[in-house]
This record gives C-alpha cells, structure tokens and sequence, in this order.
C-alpha cells in the first residue's frame, strides 16, 4: 500500500498517514462482543482530545500523565498529547497515591488522564500536593468536583476541531524527531524511579529496528496486556501499530488473558517471562487431571517433539501439539518473544518442542527497549545478536555497554545519572554479559547483584532464581549470599499451583501465610529445591531456604510494577529470616 | 468460534461450517433413505418419527421440566382417534390433525392443572391412571369402534396422495423436523429456561418470578399437543387403530426412550427412539426371549452409562473438544 509513515517525523504523524487505511486499528471486548475502532475513527478521536487539550491550555514541552489499565482511551491519549506537542507520562496502575504524587510532581504534569473510580481516588488522596496539575480528565467520570469527564472533553474537542483544526495541525507539523514524546519511568529495582526521556527519533528508529528483527505484517493481530507505561508494550501497542497497520485487541483484564488469547489468537505475542511460566505450569497442571490416554497422548508427544526423529515428530505436531496450539490460543502465533526479564531456558525449550518459536529479548528503557534478541530458533541462554543499528560491547568489567539510535535523551531533572548511563556515548546497562564468538549475547546477572560468598566465589543469584523460578511452585527466589558462608533463598510460593496442590491432598489451612508455613508445602518446596540443586555447582547449590510468609505487592514497594524483585527491599524485610538461616 | 463481534450468530441451532456440513449430509440421507431401502424399512423408519415424536414430547415434560407421566400412549391414542374421527366424519385431514392437537393439548390441561400438587411418584400414578382411563373410554365407546378398532386412511393434501410409504415417510419427515427445531428452539428460549428452573429448584424459580402453575401448565400443555400430533400421523401409518394398541406398556417405553436416550436432552429422546425401536424390530426375530433380551439391554445401558446415550455422546464430544488438554 501507498506508505506515508515511511518519511513521518514524528510518531502522531504516522497516525495522521495511517488515518485513511481500512483495516482494524483497535479491537475491545464490550459485553461478551468484540468491538472494532477504524484508523479513521481513532484519528478523529486523537484530533478532538488534542484540541481540547490545546483549548485547555497545554503547551508544547510539557507533561501529561496517564493513570489507565490497556484500553484505546490509553493509546488516544498518548498520541494526542504527543500531537499537542507534549509527552505522556505514563504511571502503573498499581501505584500507590504516594507513587502517583511522585510521577506527577517529578515531571510537573499540567494534565492528567484517569482511568476510573480506584485511579480517582488515589489521585484525590494527593491532589493538594500536586500544584502543577491544572487539569484532570476521567475516562469513566464521577461525580467530583474538579474533573472533566471523557466523553464532553471529546465532543467538546471534535466540535472545536471541525470549525478550526489549525492549532492542532499547526502542533504537530513543528514536532522535531529530537523532542520528547515519552516519558518513561523506569521501574528501579533500587530508590526512585528515574524518569527516562525519550524522543520520537527514538521511537521511530525502534520500530524500524524491531521490525528488521522480526518482521511485522498488516494483517497482523497484537493482543495488549502488560503496562503501557512500560516501553515495550508502548513500542508494539502504540508506536508500532502507527507504522505498520496492524490491529491491536485488548484484554479485559489481567485475568483474562488466557481466555483472550484464545479468542484472538494473536500472531505477533510479546509476554514476560511470568506469562510464559503460566502458559506453561497451566498446561502440566492440566495434564495432571487429565485422564490417561491424554496423558500419554502428551507425554509421548513432548518427548517425540524433543526427540531426533523427524518422523516421529512430525506425527506429535499432526496429533497433539497443533491442537494443543489452538487450545493456548497461540496457533496462529509468527512471532513470539519474551522479554522484560530473563527466562529459564527450560521455558524456552518448552514453547519450542511444543512448536511456538519464542525469542528472548534484551533491552533497558535506555535503550527504547531494545538491544538484542534471538532470531529464529535463537541459542537457549543467550538474547541474541543486537537488533539492526545496535552496537554492543564489553566494559572491562564484563559490563554490557551499547550504543544505538535508541539511546535515550537523558533523565528528567538528573543529569549526574544521565551522564554516568551514557558515559563516553554508550549506554551502561548494569548489566554483566558475555559475547559468544559469533556475537550473541549471553547475560550473567545484574552487575550490583553479583555476590561474592565468604569463601570468595564470584556467583551470578539470577540463574539460580531463574532455575527456581522454573518450578511450578515457586514463583518468585531471591537467592542471598553475598559475604556469607554459603548460598540461602528466599521463595515466594505460587499460588494457584500450591493452592491446588493442597487441595489434591487435602491439607488444611486457612491464609496464604498459613499455607506457606504447612510442613507438607515445605517438602514440597524442599523437594523442587533439591532438583535445581542437583543441576549446579556445588557452591551454586542453596543450602537452606525459607517460605516468605506473604504474596509480594508493588503497594509495598516488594517489587517494581513489572514484578521483578526488588532483591535490596525484601532482604532489608525479611532480614530475621535470613539470619535464621545463617544461624 | 470463541470470537464474537455479533449476537445473532448465537442464534443459529447450527454454527459453524463443519456443523453446516454435518447436518446437510444426515438431512440428505435421511430424504433420500426411502428411494435406497426396501418397504418395511421405510415403514419402520416412519414408525421410528412417530415415536420420536412421542419422546420429544415426553422429553419436554419429564426431562426438562420434571414431570413424570406413565400415560402418554393416552394422548398418542386421543390424537389418533380425533383425526380418524373426523376424517370419517369428511373434515379435511389437515384441519382433523390441528384439531387433534387441540383436542390432546386440552387433555393436557384436564391432567395437568389437577395434578399441580403431585410430584414423583403421585403424578406418575396419576397419569399412569389416565392412560388406563383413556383406554376403557375408547373400549366402550361405540363411535370409534369399540374394542374392535377402526379402520384409517392414508391422507391426500394438496393434491398429493400420500397413499404410498414413501411419501407418506416425507411427510412424517418434514413434519418431525419442523417439530424438532420448533423445541430445540424452545428449550433454549426463556420458557425453556423456565422450565429447567421449575425442574431444579422449584422454590428458587418461584422467588424469581417464574409462576410454576403456568410453567407446569404450559409443560403439559406443549407435551400433550405434540403427543396427539403423533397419534394423528400414527393412526394412517399403521391403517389400523385399536384401543388396545395404546396400552401402557406403550407408556412405558416412550418413558424409556429418554431415559435411554438421556434424560433431559431433547436430542437424547431422538436418539433413544431410535435405539428402542431398532432394537425391538431386531429382538423380533427372537420370538419368547425377545423381551428379556429386551430388559437385559436397557439394564446394561442404564449400568454402564447412566447419563443415557447423548450423555455419552457429549462425554465424547468434551474429551475431543479439550484435546490434548
């Protein structure tokens, strides 16, 4: 088709291209139905909010935040703040009001967009604290003072565009490719987090950069779940879509995704690593009930697709495992990656066997999300060779050091951080790696987390977590032992699966902190311990571990909105625990 | 499947190319059965809807709204004589057969509003009572023959003689198959919905706004019509109708159709009606023991698969549904 996001500036400009195409632009689920929004429609929707947000007052420059689960109000907002010249700030939804009043205050946003009811109240709990904020729109408006409510912004806006678009098209022709567009808060496993600028040169070279690696299509479908405050989901909801014209389908909510993914049966898939394990722990729980002829039918058919022989496997795909696609919703799945956070390879090797070729993805915010991935049936282990345009290479240290379009403008209102992230013009990961000889890329562990036991041994935690992480049961480790005599962990259980499995045998409990103290879930626990044990070093093997007596929650500052861990955090909290272990 | 963007695909008995293509193949054989089989199998497959019929009926009062009757034979016979009577009497065959319907329909009302108040084993007495009584009437009433029975023609509508067996099997066809899809449809509409809550929890769907007097009413109502409806294309297949034809033994084994067949799927009673009559026309051949062979079967079924043949059926259909999880 005639391309006019090929020469686009700026990311909305490639919507503004993109407005006359037929396709499906975005798809949501309204009662039980799958509703479509047209390019056109979603462009018209981006001009109205964009003028409104004109009339209101924002100014090229500025900020406005996005306080919002995945839903097209999200994308129409990001796209008409960049439009009006501004950048989104996009917060988690899970933030607390304290976290709201941080992001909101660090990046003196003059507007903000609330999803609903939950979203409004945390921000009424700070609003006193937030000058800056002169305007507050709500998606699903209440009945408070000082709101404006979604629907009358954008009528408002449409009317005003039809009798004078020009402030608005006027904006969005002086958007340079150097102006900031996002603002991305990145997660920060250690202290506040640190508001990552990026440009839309940034943004554009990305997409590009990702579709060299794994090509997108037109006709693609895209199911969007994870955060759209974290880039890589940005990157393939929002940007990506602009410029190659594939429809995106969003999930109702978290718990739904499973359900979802059989309905749209997406084939472009990026998910962390925790979805992965899900996928993965659902279908070994299933095949646990399941009666004996699927059992075996299953069994054989893993092993024949793991197995050398083509025959065999090509009769396991015929039989179970095309099916067993349909049935996870990833049949039609071209591509598939997981990243944000390492994966065990067993996982990998899993979605392999079974057919679906995922790909591990390297990249930090820094770096507009991307440095390296697999390319088809990428070495388990490694994340691949760099994306187009990226150069990776080693710091002394082992650090992983890369240089790309990518690489962001700086953080907001820290230069010292700044320039130490991009020293001497390279992006420093903090991460530490190795280079296979022919370029992939191997990662050893966060470069602060490296620990060295007592006896001296340099030990990268995030393998062995990994390996723990595997299990069915364990969901989160963080594995201690810096200056100490041997290696300890600290598990979070999986609950569900634990849950479950209490329930098979009957155990009696009444709380999850109960549960996680039941001597029959300790041997369980011990026993999967035991296994990843028998597969390390003997100075990698954990000696002892402890059960943490409650789930993790971003509210309590236990990990970052994307989940990860934050290792300082838990072994500050669980201090008493960890001292057991050495005593 | 899973993804909608409409409504109305919901409303399709049949979705999907692969049903589409699945039911277009049994609807051609079973047209084109009699042009491919000899006389007495289209004889008894005519039967077979007949009694189909009967064990749709009885399906929509004993499997979904849970009313048992041991007297159905009674409505099949009122049905027959209606029509045979005022076909003799030279009313035109398609107005005798709507007035057997109304005729049957309004014994259903006579049973049904009495026995309200009867549950279990107290309404199968008294309908098994009805059945019986249907049959002394018609015994000792002179009109229709008495004892002896009656003769009875086959139909000529629209021109068309519907003398043969061939087609007078079509006509039974079209008409069981219109019948079919008019309760398939019902039992998925809010009154079959009703009549499931009335079956499950009675006192839960009174509290909910659903009047058990008129379901139960409606119920039998409905039964009854489709009952006399098969008496009045019973009568001209058999050509010969006598008060002892529709004993209660006949009862009964409308009562096991659905039970085999699995009670409370309409498709079941299908299925059962089927099985029932296939294996009686096969146990012919065994003279004395065809009975207890007879008795033997249906225990093995009713042992090895309580959930009756269409239970089984979706057993199956789940286990591949799900595959390979």
């Amino acid at each position: 088709m005639q391309d006019g996001t090929v020469s686009a500036r700026s990311v909305p400009a490639l919507l503004r291209a993109r407005a006359t195409d037929t396709g499906v632009a975005l798809r949501v689920k309204r009662l039980g139905l799958w509703e479509k929004i047209s390019w056109a429609d979603y462009a018209a929707r981006v001009n109205a909010l964009a003028r409104e947000m004109i009339h209101l007052g924002l100014r090229p420059g500025e900020r406005v935040a996005v306080l919002c689960e995945n839903r097209p109000e999200w994308l129409i907002a990001d796209i008409a703040i960049q439009t009006a010249g501004a950048a989104t700030v996009g917060v988690y939804t899970t933030s607390s009001p304290e976290q709201l009043a941080y992001h909101v205050n660090h990046s003196d946003a003059v507007g903000l967009v609330l999803e609903d009811a939950e979203q409004l109240e945390k921000w009424l709990a700070v609003r006193d604290r937030c000058e800056h904020v002169e305007w507050v729109i709500v998606v699903e408006p209440e009945d408070v003072d000082g709101i404006l409510a979604w629907d009358e912004v954008l009528a408002a806006g449409a009317a005003r565009y039809a009798s004078d678009p020009a402030p608005v098209d006027e904006r969005l022709a002086a958007i340079d490719p150097h102006d900031t567009a996002l603002f991305i808060y990145t997660s920060g496993t250690t202290g506040n987090p640190k508001g990552a600028m990026l440009s839309h040169a940034n943004l554009l070279w990305a997409i590009d950069s990702l579709h060299g690696a794994a090509p997108v299509k037109h006709d693609d479908e895209l199911l969007s779940f994870l955060p759209l405050s974290h880039i890589v989901e940005r990157l393939i909801s929002v940007a990506a879509p602009l410029r190659f014209g594939y429809t995106v389908s969003f999930t109702e909510n978290l718990d739904t995704v499973l359900t979802n993914l059989q309905e749209i049966r997406p084939t472009v898939f990026f998910a962390v690593p925790r979805i992965w394990e899900k996928l993965h722990s659902l279908v070994e729980l299933n095949m646990k009930d399941a009666n004996v002829i699927k059992r075996v039918a299953y069994g054989a058919a893993v092993g024949a697709a793991k197995g050398g022989n083509p025959v065999l496997a090509g009769l396991a795909q015929l039989a179970v495992l095309r099916l067993l696609r349909y049935r996870l919703g990833l049949d039609r799945v071209r591509v598939a990656i997981s990243g944000a956070a390492p994966i065990a390879p067993e996982v990998l090797a899993y979605f392999r066997a079974i057919g679906v070729d995922v790909r591990e993805g390297f990249g930090l915010t820094e770096s507009t999300g991307l440095i390296c991935i697999h390319r088809s049936g990428g070495r388990l282990g490694t994340v691949g060779f760099p994306f187009p345009g990226v150069e990776v290479k080693l710091a002394d240290d082992g650090e992983i050091l890369s240089r790309s379009p990518g690489n962001f403008l700086g953080y907001h209102k820290d230069p010292a951080a700044t320039a130490e992230a991009l020293e001497g013009g390279w992006l420093h990961t903090g991460d530490v790696g190795e280079l296979d000889p022919d370029g992939q890329l191997r990662i050893t562990d966060r470069k602060k987390d490296i620990l060295i036991t007592a006896g001296g041994k340099n030990i990268a935690p995030q393998k062995i977590e990994n390996q723990l992480k595997s299990s069915p049961y364990i969901n989160d480790a963080v594995v201690i032992g810096d200056r100490r005599k041997y290696l300890t962990a600290l598990l979070v259980l999986d609950e569900d699966n634990v849950t479950h499995w209490a329930m098979e045998r009957q155990l009696a409990y009444s709380t999850y902190t109960d549960l996680a103290a039941n001597p029959e879930v300790r041997e369980l626990i011990e026993a999967e311990v035991e296994r990843v044990n028998a597969t390390l070093a003997r100075v990698e093997t954990v000696k002892k571990f402890a059960i943490l007596p409650k789930r993790l929650y971003h509210e309590d500052g236990e990990v970052t909105a994307t989940l990860k861990v934050k290792r300082s955090s838990i072994a500050n909290k669980y201090r008493y625990l960890i001292e057991e272990m050495y005593a | 499947m899973l993804f909608r963007e409409r409504y109305e695909n919901d409303l399709w008995l049949i979705r999907g190319s692969q049903a589409w293509v699945m039911a277009g193949l049994a609807g051609a054989v079973l047209v084109a059965l009699p042009l491919l089989v000899k006389g007495y199998l289209i004889y008894n497959m005519t039967l077979f809807f007949v009694y189909a019929l009967v064990a749709l009926s009885l399906a929509v009062l004993v499997g979904l709204t849970g009313q048992v009757s041991l007297g159905h034979a009674g409505f099949l016979a009122a049905g027959a004589y209606v029509t045979t009577v005022l076909t003799q009497h030279g009313l035109p065959f398609v107005l005798a057969v709507l007035a057997a319907v109304v005729v049957s329909a309004l014994l259903g009302v006579v049973i049904g509003v009495p026995s309200l108040r009867l549950e279990g084993p107290y309404l199968a007495i008294a309908t098994l009572g009805f059945g019986l009584a249907i049959q002394q009437i018609l015994n000792n009433w002179a009109l229709v023959g008495a004892s002896t029975g009656t003769l009875v023609d086959r139909p000529k509508l629209l021109g068309i003689d519907f003398y043969g067996d061939r087609a007078y099997y079509w006509l039974v066809l079209g008409v069981v198959g219109l019948v079919t899809w008019m309760l398939l449809n019902l039992e998925r509409s809010h009154v079959g919905r009703a009549f499931r809550a009335t079956r499950d929890a009675d006192l839960a769907a009174q509290m909910s706004g659903v009047g058990l007097a008129r379901y139960k009413t409606l119920a039998f109502i409905i039964s009854a019509g489709v009952a006399g409806l098969a008496g009045a294309l019973y009568g001209p297949l058999v050509g010969y109708i006598t008060p002892e034809s529709f004993n209660l033994m006949l009862s009964i084994k409308f009562l096991l159709m659905i039970i085999v067949g699995g009670l409370g799927f309409l498709p079941g009673a299908l299925l059962g009606a089927g099985f029932i009559t296939g294996l009686d026309l096969y146990l012919s051949t065994f003279r004395a023991w065809s009975q207890l062979v007879f008795g033997l079967v249906v225990i093995a079924i009713m042992m090895l698969e309580p959930a009756g043949l269409y239970g089984r059926w979706l057993k199956i259909k789940r286990f591949w549904k799900s595959w390979p999880l």
